[in-house]
């Protein structure tokens, strides 16, 4: 009975949607088309307290409906045939009988499959030329027209937590090479500079990658282009061919010699508006790979965290007994993990400084901002386990080779865990059973309910020509979870939502629902089907990539 | 000397006493039984080229004795002979077991030696190390055989073995040796300056005098083999060029981009006649695609899968920028350990990502390769005669969300997840 | 059908021409001088006029038209077979470039040696340049601008600073500036410290409280805080003479004041696409500031969209542009006129450019109309449209009665190829015979 009826309510669904939706189409395809040709003029200046008298007058809000599309929300029910209707950047309302307002710019999904944007939880090198550096502010350094953001839409990431403070990973910083021409010279006083710097080599002046500035080599040298990739420290080379080795487990970086936390921020990757871009900085606290380990550095994180637990609870009976003007001045400041618009932050709270610095700690200490933390054997991870328990915060495990081993202990603490299924370490000798990563990880995360998300091997574009194992290998690299055993649903969840929740932003992206970012994708198949294009990515309300426009991507067309 | 034949007559010898020992000792009856297999399957990809045997089987039924395919069909079609052990994967897609056409993991790593220029004296089938750490997961990955063969570090690295990655003993597991040349241009064999070698004029004079000196070698035992000249005097050095100036086996080259291959062509192909396969044939190779056609020279992608043409802007897929100019012999490889030779599939998978077919794709891992190296006799499709290498996982292997359960290499089950850790 | 004509009668006329060229003499800038016979491009309502007559006195156009009335006193030439166009603006052209040594320098180790290179780390603010201080026009080779038919130029640095306005003159002297106080003009680049110096300047006062302590590096100059306005007045930069900073400051706060108003453009270089739109972004909330956008093709195209329609207009450098990241060929002046948006062509901005098209100074810009832009807007583009961009198109920009004498004499078409430059007329006198 109950299926019969479904049946007919999609029937019945069909016919008006279609003729509905037909006469929509035929009237506001081309309407749609002139409008995405308007980039950010019609942004809202999301920031800071605006004139109202200089402010433009409030346009008509910009409707966009999409139609006709397998919906997959990824926290709720696939729906059939669905509509998503979009107002101003943030989606209004998802289902099957929705009323399309008039003048609303329609997209024909029929027969394609609608997802959220995927959240690359590891990326690097898009959005911007380098990492800021000095007093320059991650805002001012973001470059809407950088074409990684088009070859990370591609395969549909639209927005990522990407990581700032580590020069040494991907293509754009490429140190590493003349690093390792350094001989024995003291070089603790020089400055480390990049080949781009160097040279002023403008990557979107000059032809990119073409040719390496200042060193004389092509494309056709085999070796430098993916050792560039992926650091000469992480790889060896192929006797053959000069190829490197590539990496099978995620590069973990050097072992700290400053004990300053990585920084990440998450961005959006919408191509031409600058004004979408930033969601959030300092969504993590990050200390370096190792920070943690040993007994003189537990001994003074311990002491770090419980003097700065002391200091908020000072400053927070403080406040409490000021007035209430002035609590409103000091929650601003102690504020961090600031969403935008930021503008104005007062310089005082820009973490980066000692470890010890309260201020840094806090948004940890009030469980704002999660720990990511790399651990990948058996001990680092439960050691990581114990110390978030005893400390009291959220932790993030990123790594993870040997966390099948510990899924239980991941499971009981709700740790949830950054992973890459294709990484690969072999078991050490004797400990076959209980070392080593293992390819079923995945399976056993969602069997246990250990929540993960998945990263691609390396976290940078690129154009060497070796495929599918950088950023842009990101749902396949989700595919590759559901080999290990995770069902599709858990691996697609594995790079929306539950990155977004790492981050603290799943109130804005990894799911499609009722006023989150209309950050959308509208597929040519199943979101993780290697056969599988991004037609269109939406990007806060934006279409950013077009597959036959941007011709990114091979248009072949499969039958 | 006649190192290829001995091992065939050697191999025939063992089979013969293995047989002789079998047929006497009764106790050995159940050993037998143990590696006669009805192999029931879901589906079956035959990858067959013969019109005998279908191309896609469904419920289909492999018997396996001695290593070899026995027969193949419907389960209507074949009755299980008593002795046979019934595996059964219901649900289970078989396809032939995966080749690789360039890999350094067969062995122990010590690919280069860089005195000479060329080294035709070179043989690696003494580094081959069966069943390897890295094999093993490579199995877990559906590979079954590979040709593991010498580095680019000099313009000719020496030559190299076609084996299984299985379990065995050195011959046990050797498919052919020598299995190919390896021949490297460009790139990687440039020296420093001020060296024959150090540009590309110099190397291809390096390699052509080289084959020269060979044919010379070869054409004077072919005279004396038909009566016409004196028996020459044996050189070590000359002598595997045999195999490869008679075209049994080929030469594999290390070549990519357009003009390099144009060397390739007319050197190695054009010149000297030799059996030609394009190892790498990246970047703006694919723009010679007609002028291989003509040639009927295959060609394996890898590791690089695409190019950022910047004439358009855009990525090209290189696999199927040469499927489009009508290149039939083509497959992918993974320069293993450039890629994991597990991901030779994943090759596969991201060449159809930019463009290729699906079934162009898996026939690109498993009868074209073994086309492009001459071993289709033995290996590349599940045709009966051919070597029992079977892999059945839950799905194409094409798709990386399906795995290998359990693998058939020479008629034994050497890989199964129902006994074995999964490895990929 | 006005060309063809053009092309049967040139040759008979050519020497005539010539001879006309002879008789022309500097002096005649104080005499009543009618040329006739010519095609003037009058880049006003009357758009091209044949046969038509200009008429001169005291280096100002009189009267334009075919049927002018010659004064018995005037000078008659007969300028038959030639086609007149107004002297083309040059609006943003780099006078002065930051020496190399003023630049922080710093280490780095490159392919295991220890060098000192200019620093590219951050932006450097630079010193604030008045142009007209130190303007030593003997030091500078207008020539190659004359050659190439500017008649009018805003003289700016390569840094950030007061243009001035001059004309081209025979010999260059200080007083070929006709506007001291010309535009502010400020190079950024998509840095924090690049960027300040637009917040700091167009927010007033009262928004921006505390200097931001981050920003100050060693080695700012005071000049920074001069800019930034805020600064200079906070009493911070106390270890500098104070009338002297005020004074400064006091000059760039009105002047950021006319920015904010409208009633001044701002001149901003911009050097990649980001920038770009990190000067939209800034501009969004400052729909009254104008701002001159100086950028290349290919780092602006994609920003055309977010341009059209607002207060910013463009000078682009003539020529076919490459898409970035392809070979893909596009024609930005095309694209930025089919969005009206008020652009000019700047000769000057890649002077190697200009010097390898001397003789026919207009070429790129013909490649420009070849694939695609209207003629009507590209002649516009290098003289009417740099004329209101500096506000000066009272006196510049057009062949109309009342302005300035400023004209180019091609032997054809200006923008066919093979019509030479033959005179540059600036306020009525020779200046270029070629």
């Amino acid at each position: 009975m109950k299926i019969k009826t479904y049946f007919a309510g999609i029937l019945v669904f069909c016919f008006l949607g279609a003729t509905a939706a037909g006469e929509l189409f035929a009237q506001q395809k081309d309407q749609s088309k002139d409008d995405r040709q308007q980039p950010s003029v019609k942004q809202e200046p999301a920031e800071e307290e605006t004139n109202d008298a200089e402010k433009p007058a409030a346009t008509d809000k910009k409707l966009l409906a999409i139609v006709g599309g397998d919906v997959h929300t990824v926290t709720g029910e696939v729906i059939r045939k669905g509509i998503i209707l979009i107002e101003d950047g943030k989606i209004k309302a998802v289902g099957r009988n929705i009323d399309i307002p008039e003048g609303a710019d329609v997209i024909d999904a029929v027969g394609q499959i609608v997802t959220p944007g995927f959240v690359a939880i590891n990326m690097s090198g898009v959005g911007l030329r380098s990492a800021p550096t000095g007093n320059n502010k991650l805002e001012d350094s973001l470059d809407p027209f950088d074409r990684n953001i088009k070859y990370s839409l591609g395969v549909g990431i639209t927005s990522g937590c990407i990581e700032l403070s580590q020069p040494r990973r991907g293509r754009r910083n490429r140190s590493n090479l003349e690093e390792n021409n350094l001989n024995d010279t003291d070089r603790s006083d020089i400055p480390e500079i990049s080949l781009e710097e160097l040279t002023g080599y403008d990557r979107r002046e000059g032809e990119p990658e073409h040719r390496f500035p200042g060193i004389d080599l092509e494309i056709g040298d085999y070796v430098t282009e993916a050792q560039l990739d992926y650091g000469l420290e992480n790889t060896s080379l192929c006797p053959c061919c000069n190829l490197p080795i590539l990496p099978t487990e995620p590069i973990t970086p050097a072992p700290p010699t400053e004990e300053e936390p990585r920084k990440h921020a998450a961005i959006k990757m919408s191509y031409g508006h600058l004004s979408d871009m930033l969601i959030k900085e300092d969504v993590f606290y990050s200390p370096a790979p190792g920070a943690l380990s040993g007994a003189l550095n537990r001994h003074n994180w311990r002491r770090d965290i419980k003097k700065a637990r002391a200091d908020l609870e000072k400053s927070t009976a403080d406040t409490a007994r000021r007035s209430e003007a002035q609590a409103d001045s000091n929650a601003g400041t102690q504020r961090t993990g600031r969403e935008v618009p930021a503008r104005q932050r007062n310089s005082e709270t820009r973490p980066g400084g000692t470890r010890g610095e309260n201020t840094t700690l806090t948004p940890l200490l009030k469980k704002e901002v999660s720990m990511r933390i790399t651990a990948n054997t058996i001990d680092e991870i439960r050691d990581m386990i114990a110390l978030a328990e005893e400390l009291d915060y959220k932790l993030i495990v990123e790594g993870g080779i040997e966390a099948w081993l510990v899924a239980s202990d991941l499971s009981k603490a709700g740790v949830p865990v950054i992973f890459t299924p294709r990484q690969r370490r072999a078991a050490r000798t004797g400990e076959e059973q209980s070392s080593g990563s293992s390819i079923e990880t995945t399976g056993l995360f969602e069997e246990l309910g250990v929540p993960f998300a998945v990263a691609s091997l390396s976290n940078s574009v690129s154009m060497g020509g070796l495929a599918g194992r950088d950023l842009t290998s990101l749902p396949l690299e989700a595919a590759f979870a559901v080999r290990g055993g995770a069902s599709n649903r858990t691996a697609l969840e594995a790079i929306t939502i539950v990155p977004a929740r790492m981050m603290g932003l799943d109130d804005r992206i990894g799911s499609i629902e009722v006023g989150k970012d209309a950050d959308l994708l509208i597929l040519n198949g199943e979101p993780l089907d290697y056969r599988t294009y991004v037609e269109t990515a939406i990007v806060a309300g934006n279409i950013c990539y077009e597959r036959s426009v941007d011709r990114v991507y091979p248009v072949y067309e499969r039958d | 000397m006649k190192e290829l034949f001995m091992y065939k007559y050697v191999q025939r010898l063992m089979f013969a006493v293995a047989i002789l020992i079998q047929s006497l000792a009764i106790s050995a009856q159940e050993d037998v039984a143990k590696h006669q297999y009805a192999l029931k399957v879901g589906k079956i990809l035959t990858c067959s080229e013969d019109e005998s045997t279908p191309d896609y089987i469904a419920n289909g039924v492999i018997l396996i004795r001695e290593g070899k395919i026995e027969a193949i069909g419907t389960a209507d079609q074949i009755n299980i002979p008593e002795g046979y052990q019934v595996v059964e994967h219901p649900d289970g897609f078989a396809m032939p077991g995966l080749i690789e056409a360039h890999s350094h993991v067969g062995g122990t790593s010590d690919l280069n030696e860089m005195v000479y220029q060329t080294n035709p004296e070179l043989r690696n089938w003494d580094q081959v190390i069966p069943h390897n750490d890295r094999l093993k997961v490579a199995i877990a990955g559906g590979i079954t055989t590979i040709c593991f063969i010498p580095g680019s570090g000099t313009n000719m690295g020496g030559f190299g073995t076609l084996m299984k990655t299985g379990p065995g003993t050195p011959d046990e597991v050797i498919l052919r040796a020598p299995g190919v040349l390896k021949i490297a241009q460009a790139g990687n064999p440039e020296r420093s300056a001020g060296e024959t070698g150090s540009g590309r004029m110099g190397m291809n004079y390096v390699i052509r005098q080289q084959l020269q000196e060979g044919q010379l070698y070869v054409r004077q035992w072919d005279a004396y083999e038909r009566g016409e000249a004196p028996k020459p005097a044996m050189n070590l050095r000359l002598e595997y060029f045999k195999p490869l100036f008679r075209r049994e086996i080929p030469v594999v080259v290390h070549t990519q981009q357009y003009q390099v291959i144009q060397s390739t062509v007319r050197m190695l192909h054009d010149e000297f006649n030799l059996k030609v396969v394009i190892d790498h044939g990246t970047f703006d190779a694919y723009k010679i695609g007609e002028e291989l056609v003509k040639r009927d020279i295959p060609v394996m992608v890898g590791p690089r899968a695409f190019l950022l043409d910047r004439e358009l802007g855009q990525l090209v897929g290189i696999v199927e920028e040469y499927e489009k100019r009508g290149v039939k012999i083509l497959g992918v490889n993974t320069d293993a350990p450039v890629i994991p030779q597990e991901e030779l599939s994943f090759q596969a998978t991201m060449a159809v990502r930019y463009g290729w077919s699906e079934e162009r794709a898996i026939r690109g891992v498993t009868i074209e390769v073994a086309k492009a190296l001459m071993i289709e006799d033995r290996v590349g499709s599940l045709e009966p005669g051919k070597d029992a290498d079977i892999v059945v996982s839950t799905g194409s292997l094409i798709d990386p969300r399906n795995y290998v359960t359990q693998v058939f290499i020479d008629g034994k089950s050497v890989y199964d997840i129902k006994t074995d850790k999964r490895l990929f | 059908m006005n060309y063809r004509n053009k092309m049967k009668t040139i040759s008979p006329l050519l020497a005539v021409a010539i001879i006309s060229c002879w008789l022309i003499n500097p002096a005649i800038a104080f005499q009543t001088v009618a040329y006739t016979h010519a095609t003037v491009e009058t880049l006003t309502e009357h758009g091209q006029l044949e046969n038509a007559t200009i008429l001169m006195k005291n280096g100002k156009i009189v009267e334009v038209g075919v049927e002018v009335t010659i004064p018995d006193e005037a000078k008659v030439v007969s300028m038959r077979g030639k086609t007149i166009i107004p002297g083309i603006i040059e609006s943003y052209m780099v006078y002065k470039r930051i020496p190399q040594a003023a630049q922080e320098t710093e280490t780095v180790t490159f392919g295991g040696r220890t060098i000192e290179i200019p620093s590219t780390r951050g932006f450097n603010t630079g010193t604030f340049d008045t142009i007209s201080d130190y303007f030593y026009p003997q030091s500078f080779d207008f020539s190659r601008l004359i050659k190439s038919g500017i008649t009018t130029m805003n003289l700016v640095s390569d840094g950030r600073g007061l243009s001035v306005f001059a004309d081209s003159v025979l010999n260059p002297t200080p007083a070929m500036v006709f506007e001291n106080k010309g535009l502010l003009f400020v190079k950024i680049t998509n840095e924090t410290a690049a960027l300040d110096i637009i917040r700091n300047g167009l927010n007033p006062r009262s928004t921006r409280t505390a200097p931001q302590s981050g920003q100050r590096r060693e080695g700012d100059s005071p000049a920074n805080r001069e800019t930034s306005g805020v600064d200079a007045t906070s009493g911070e930069g106390s270890s500098r003479p104070a009338t002297a900073d005020s004074n400064a400051a006091n000059l760039t706060q009105a002047l950021w004041n006319d920015v904010r108003e409208g009633k001044k453009s701002l001149v901003v270089n911009a050097n990649n696409a980001a920038t770009v739109a990190h000067l939209l972004h800034l501009l969004e909330k400052h729909p009254k500031v104008k701002v001159i956008l100086v950028a290349t093709g290919p780092n602006v195209y994609e920003s055309l969209d977010a341009i059209k329609g607002s207060n910013i207009s463009l000078v682009l450098q003539p020529g076919i542009d490459t898409e970035p990241y392809s070979a893909r060929k596009i024609n930005v002046a095309k694209m930025a006129a089919e969005r009206e948006i008020p652009f000019s062509l700047s000769l000057a901005v890649g002077s190697s450019q200009m010097a390898a098209t001397l003789d026919e100074p207009l070429f790129p810009v013909a490649a420009l109309v070849k694939t695609g832009l209207s003629r009507e807007s590209a002649l516009t583009a290098l003289t009417l449209a740099p004329a209101r961009m500096l506000g000066i198109e009272t006196n510049y920009g057009s062949i109309e009665s009342g302005k300035f004498a400023n004209l180019l004499v091609f032997d054809g078409d200006p923008l066919a190829t093979g019509s030479r430059l033959n005179q540059v007329i600036v306020k009525g006198s020779l200046i270029h015979e070629n």
